[in-house]
Parts: structure tokens; C-alpha cells; sequence
């Protein structure tokens, strides 16, 4: 079977620094971040027989932690595996939108993934909800 | 579909659990592969 990965982040090393990850460099026994490479991710779908990942950027209200660009340039080394995933700014939602249509349009992304949680926002809240001040 | 929420979690582990779900031949390959494959246009890809 053709297995399809579709919720992925290729980890950069800003990413790999939030406290969400403390547990698990704990548990690894890893004082310092270590860059990780592609091929590292490539290897792990590979020993799991996934054939396909999509990997989302990671945009949060501290940043971005994983931009597009970054994204777009994982799945540029890698066409036959790696699809991407945008995250924008939710708190500007023009400038969002905009950078959307550049993802789709000039980095071939596949979709936008928005994680509610990471704006203080429950799944079954308006976009609206997410601007500041409301 | 399927997502592990990688490096999170590993895929490989997540499948470990695949066959316990019975999900029967056809519903299991949507669920890996052709849903996915549907819905995000992957085929059309240069």
C-alpha cells in the first residue's frame, strides 16, 4: 500500500526549541537541539512504509517556527515525497490570505492547516474569534 | 485519513494498531492512501 502521511512538520531547529518539545528531550537525554536533516525524515517514512508525506508549516502568535519558504524548500529536494502545507498569521488576515494564494499559486502547496489550539482558539470557534481585541 | 503529527509521533508506530481496527481491504486503502491522494490532488503533481 501506498501509504499518505497528511500531517507532518520537517522540524527545524526554532521548532524543535518550544517547551512543547521539553518531555521529549528530556526523555532523549538531549541537552542541545540538533539540526535535523531531511534525509532523517525521509528515512523514518521509509523504515514505516509511508510513501507520501504533506508537511505543514508552523505559524504561531510567536511566529513563524517553520515558514513557507522553509517548507517549500523540504519538498523542492525531495518532489517525489514531500507535498506542502501552509500556516499563516491569523491575527492579519489579509496579509494571510495573500500568502496563501502565494503557497498555492507560486509553491504548488496543497493546502492551509490552521491548529486553533496554538491561538488560544477551541475547534469550533469563528476565524473572527481569532483577531486581536474581539 | 491518516496523519501521525510527525516528529510527534512516528508512524510507525501509529500503524501498529492498523489491523485491530478491521476496517476491511478497501475502507483500510481510503484511509491510507486514496483519500488523501483524492482531496489534496497528489496525482496531478508534476
Amino acid at each position: 500500500m501506498r501509504i499518505v502521511d497528511v500531517w507532518m512538520q520537517h522540524p527545524t531547529r526554532r521548532f524543535l526549541e518550544q517547551p512543547f518539545f521539553e518531555s521529549l528531550r528530556r526523555w532523549t537525554r538531549q541537552d542541545s537541539i540538533p539540526e535535523v536533516p531531511l534525509s532523517l525524515t525521509i528515512e523514518t517514512m521509509d523504515r514505516a512504509g509511508v510513501e507520501v508525506g504533506l508537511v505543514a508549516a508552523w505559524w504561531g502568535p510567536q511566529g513563524a517556527l517553520i515558514d513557507n519558504d522553509e517548507v517549500a524548500s523540504f519538498v523542492r529536494q525531495q518532489p517525489h515525497r514531500l507535498f506542502g502545507v501552509a500556516s499563516v498569521d491569523l491575527t492579519r488576515p489579509m496579509e494571510a490570505v495573500r500568502e496563501l494564494r502565494r503557497c498555492v499559486r507560486e509553491l504548488g502547496f496543497r493546502g492551509l492547516r490552521i491548529a486553533p489550539w496554538l491561538w488560544g482558539q477551541t475547534s469550533s470557534s469563528s476565524c473572527e474569534g481569532a483577531a486581536p481585541g474581539r | 485519513m491518516f496523519g501521525t503529527n510527525y516528529p510527534m509521533l512516528m508512524a510507525s508506530a501509529c500503524l501498529e494498531g492498523m489491523e485491530s481496527l478491521e476496517l476491511g481491504e478497501e475502507a483500510k486503502q481510503r484511509f491510507l492512501s486514496d483519500n488523501a491522494r483524492r482531496v489534496f490532488k497528489l496525482e496531478e503533481a508534476g
